[in-house]
């Protein structure tokens, strides 16, 4: 199975956050369209689907946040599952019912967004372990943006994986935006077993240091459409194949597992 | 006189996570110092507070963000002076009625902006600014803008409001350094816009140096963030630069004047003091 982990769905477009419009229809068309790996194709069958989170900055209604994404994976609940997106300030008590009614409603993974929330995880351990709790007896593995200062380092993140170690944890963009903490991210994932790392934004020389110190069971493919193509991050992940200095001659196993086996286990989908 | 022209109080009712109050009372004790500067023991004679970021980023009453801020200043209206935190994502006519309000009875002598904290693209945020920029032209405030981090707060990405707005002093905050520097764009930036300053604080020793030789000492603004940074320690920064070169650029004292408070004093519209306080 093959599983893009990281997929923004928005009907209007914001500008000021630098999302653009990416409908249900939009994602679901991308996904179909045959990839060029090498000298083969192959089709995205599924995605976690999360919303802008500055939709989420304000307010803490979460199945009325989350109303879109609902929609849409009710509409294709073969290829696509939800992705909750929590910020710190919410109670976490009082919101863990509408964790537990989204997570029935195809919702397989929860967000935190340090950079729009504006937040450091590790000095928000407090706010954020009833979401953890919440999350943890659910099953559902927490993606946390990474790749920018001042807020969205990988670092801070080892703190609430190692606060939850029977929790997942998947650091999106390998650490990398517009600068790359993609040596940070490797050095958080190796020593905490319980983080994962994207492979998108992340360059091939990093790919290939991530699979080196970690090995393949524990990154994750994922695009980060519509910001990224999931064409580039196939073919980021395809390099990896050729031999040597080019590649790193990635067997068809190692690369089987990052392209959706391990995502899938994460997810239980 | 010696002014501060970048701090923030906030009392126990901030939204901030983890931080301890930083009253009016504690920043009046930062800035009596006394701190050696000019080879005199100096105080800091007046602070422009603001309130904490994150005061302003989920409270929708824009009133109330900056409520203790313009109590303090009432309270002490010869050392604290306002600085409205303006956030384009709420709603912007409240926010300008609020800024009027602000300077015409808590006499708030500047406006700035936070594409970090309030998340939006500076430079794609233009048309959501242009009504504070007009108004900030109109009541004669200057207009801060964080910079320093990626995404949303590189010096470049403030360059359509620069152009657009020539008659207003734009302050580029932090020297544009923040966890990674961007203080060589800002001084570019700078050197070919007469309209736009630098605060010196957070800034490395080389970077004030290019920035007091390339933009020169009337467009460098004493800021030091605090309590995110100390006081002492940025003034320090400022008086090094009267020493000789290596170590200094042999920055002349009235210069070092201009850095240290005068050209706040002239983009604030502050009175000239009787006489600078000296402590010692």
């Amino acid at each position: 199975v093959i599983i893009d982990g990281h997929v923004t769905l928005s009907f209007t477009a914001d500008p000021l956050a630098g999302v653009q419009r990416f409908s249900v229809e939009d994602i679901i068309s991308r996904l179909n369209q045959p990839l060029a790996f090498g000298d083969e194709t192959l089709t995205i069958e599924r995605a976690v689907v999360g919303s802008p989170a500055r939709s989420t900055a304000v307010g803490s209604d979460l199945e009325a946040q989350h109303q879109v994404i609902s929609e849409a994976v009710n509409a294709y609940p073969d290829r696509l599952c939800g992705c909750i997106t929590l910020h710190p300030m919410l109670d976490g008590q009082a919101v863990a019912p509408a964790i537990k009614r989204l997570a029935k409603d195809g919702f397989r993974a929860v967000e935190l967004n340090p950079t729009i929330h504006g937040f450091l995880p590790h000095r928000s351990l407090g706010e954020l372990a009833p979401l953890m709790r919440a999350t943890a007896d659910l099953g559902l593995p927490v993606m946390v943006h990474t790749g920018e200062p001042p807020f969205a380092f990988p670092t801070p993140v080892a703190y609430l994986a190692e606060a939850h170690p029977h929790q997942s944890f998947v650091l999106r963009n390998l650490g990398s935006q517009q600068v790359t903490y993609a040596r940070e991210a490797i050095y958080v994932a190796e020593r905490n077993p319980n983080v994962h790392l994207e492979t998108t934004w992340g360059s091939t020389p990093m790919l290939k240091e991530a699979l080196r110190v970690l090995g393949p069971e524990r990154l994750i493919f994922a695009s980060d459409m519509p910001r990224q193509d999931a064409s580039v991050a196939i073919a980021a992940l395809s390099a990896l194949r050729s031999p040597v200095p080019l590649g790193i001659a990635l067997a068809p196993l190692a690369l089987t597992r990052i392209l959706g086996d391990n995502l899938a286990k994460l997810l239980r989908w | 006189m010696i002014v501060d022209a970048h701090v923030h109080i906030y009392d126990e009712n901030s939204e901030a996570l983890h931080q301890l109050p930083f009253t009016a009372e504690a920043l009046l004790a930062q800035m009596d110092g006394p701190y050696d500067v000019i080879g005199e023991a100096r105080r800091v004679d007046v602070s422009v507070a603001q309130p904490h970021p994150s005061d302003s980023m989920r409270v929708t009453d824009i009133a109330e963000q900056h409520r203790y801020v313009a109590e303090s200043a009432d309270r002490y209206p010869d050392r604290i002076l306002g600085c409205m935190l303006f956030n384009p994502l709420l709603d912007i006519a409240q926010g300008l009625a609020v800024l009027k309000e602000l300077v015409d009875c808590h006499g708030f002598c500047a406006v700035k902006v936070h594409p970090t904290m309030h998340g939006y693209f500076l430079d794609a945020a233009t048309d959501r600014l242009a009504p504070v920029m007009r108004l900030a032209a109109e009541l004669g405030l200057v207009v801060i803008v964080h910079t320093g981090d990626p995404p949303f707060a590189e010096p470049v990405q403030a360059l359509a409001l620069i152009e657009q707005f020539p008659q207003t002093t734009i302050v580029l905050a932090h020297l544009a350094t923040q966890q990674v520097s961007y203080s060589h764009q800002a001084i570019y930036l700078a050197r070919d816009h007469p309209n736009v300053c630098l605060e010196a604080g957070w800034g490395i020793l080389p970077r004030i140096k290019d920035a007091v030789k390339i933009v020169g000492p009337d467009r460098v603004l004493h800021a030091t963030d605090c309590p995110v940074q100390e006081m002492g320690s940025q003034l320090r920064l400022l008086d090094i630069l009267r020493r000789e070169a290596p170590i200094g650029i042999s920055l002349a004292d009235a210069d070092a004047a201009l850095l240290l408070g005068g050209n706040a004093m002239r983009l604030l519209g502050l009175p000239e003091p009787s006489a600078t306080a000296v402590l010692s």
